[in-house]
């Protein structure tokens, strides 16, 4: 397989390692708050359980995919809108910049 | 084991005839302890008898360029090295991973990145890239692989010097900070390079010293074709939360576009944190000490493939103003707590 198709290799090393104890839960919590405005935008909902570790993403069909890192979130969340996530969507960055988050 | 205690691999790769031998020759004469990886293209191992006269182990990956098709030769190869090392039979200061001409580095980041064992033991430190001085301006238009190579590069060294003219290594310096305006770059003459004389050019710091007051503030493309390097200003400090699930969305939606990522943050919480991706494949984040050098100023790097630079910049910002209003409810429980 080339190394294009493989997914982000080990999301949570990097995405958790400039983290401080002290402040991970206050990270965490702007973490899905934010997801939930992305998420928001498509139609979806998103939750997580108290300690992060894994996540629910749905939509109003009640269709739901537990998730496991950011990876996967994306993933689930293309699955249920039928195409990617994209970080440029135009649509997207206009509702974050209404302070949607 | 820490990161400060792995084992470093140094990446030298190059595209065909660029001196990557001569300046691994140079570079190893005098130094025990380093092993070398050489792969090969075409079955034709010359390079590990000039190798060897240098260090005591040369094992050689052959059968092809394409790394991402002997990619399990390069685990086991790094897996052996280890366990010599680790039974003392041969102790292991550093590997040394030698391309071949064609090759992409990042298949080889991916493969050391991807095996838990060898990620607990190895951190691969560097990737130095030589680029001939003479034929490199035609090379990086007609090769795509050599373009590619300038592109992941941490250290671009100028080979052949006494063969070009000085305008000539200038102007060549020149289109290779704007194509990777992350990497260092540095002059090699038959081998040596220049201001090194006193120490092993392949060693040094984790990452060469960012050039980051040199940055445009504001995004300002260099590109070749449809490749970009641009230097994002996302203000700061920088919101951790908030640039993760972007860089995470991002490189999942358009990864094979991002080419590479290198920056170094300031974060909100008075941190600074270096980060370093090639494509897919990002490196653990590197903690910084509170006092940088004066010239490592804060700075993010992307090079992109067939990208609106402009929208990348607006949606880095727009992720990051998302994020304002609740890094300021946070200051204000701080506060009152």
């Amino acid at each position: 397989m080339c190394v294009l198709c493989y997914t982000l290799t080990g999301e949570e090393r990097w995405s958790d390692g400039a983290l401080g104890s002290q402040s991970r839960a206050s990270d965490r919590a702007r973490r899905r708050h934010l997801l939930g405005t992305i998420l928001g935008t498509y139609g979806l909902d998103y939750s997580d359980d108290p300690g992060g570790v894994t996540s629910l993403v749905r939509d109003r069909k009640g269709n739901v995919h537990l998730v496991r890192g950011l990876e996967e979130t994306w993933t689930a969340a293309g699955r249920l809108i039928g195409r990617p996530l994209d970080p440029l969507d135009p649509a997207l960055l206009h509702r974050l910049g209404q302070g949607g988050a | 084991m820490s990161a400060g205690t792995k084992i470093p691999i140094v990446v030298v790769g190059g595209f065909l005839g660029s001196g990557k031998t001569t300046l691994l020759r140079r570079s190893l004469a005098g130094h025990s302890g380093t092993a070398i990886i050489v792969n090969e293209f075409g079955e034709i191992a010359h390079d590990q008898a000039l190798l060897r006269a240098c260090s005591e182990r040369v094992s050689v990956i052959s059968g092809g360029c394409a790394c991402c098709v002997r990619r399990e030769d390069l685990v086991l190869a790094l897996r052996s090295l280890l366990d010599d090392h680790e039974r003392g039979v041969a102790p292991l200061r550093r590997v040394v991973i030698e391309m071949s001409g064609l090759a992409d580095p990042s298949p080889i980041l991916f493969t050391i990145a991807s095996d838990p064992m060898l990620r607990h033991h190895f951190e691969v430190r560097r990737v130095i890239i030589t680029v001939d001085a003479v034929n490199a301006q035609s090379e990086l238009v007609a090769h795509p692989e050599a373009l590619k190579q300038v592109l992941v590069a941490d250290v671009l060294v100028i080979t052949k010097t006494d063969l070009a003219s000085v305008q000539a290594c200038d102007e060549l310096g020149g289109r290779l900070a704007a194509i990777n305006p992350a990497a260092g770059i540095c002059r090699a003459r038959d081998g040596a390079v220049e201001g090194a004389q006193d120490r092993d050019p392949l060693d040094g710091p984790a990452t060469p010293a960012p050039r980051g007051p040199a940055l445009p503030a504001a995004p300002a493309p260099a590109h070749t074709g449809d490749v970009h390097a641009v230097a994002l200003d996302a203000g700061a400090p920088l919101d951790w939360p908030a640039f993760v699930v972007w860089l995470s969305m991002l490189l999942h939606a358009r990864g094979e576009q991002v080419l590479r990522v290198k920056g170094l943050l300031e974060l909100d919480d008075g941190s600074s944190v270096s980060i370093n991706g090639v494509q897919h494949i990002m490196h653990e984040p590197e903690h910084l000490p509170a006092t940088r050098a004066p010239d490592q100023a804060p700075h993010l790097v992307l090079i992109v493939r067939g990208m609106d630079t402009d929208r990348l910049a607006d949606s880095l910002r727009a992720f990051q103003g998302a994020a304002s209003p609740l890094r300021q409810s946070r200051s204000r429980e701080e506060v009152r707590t």
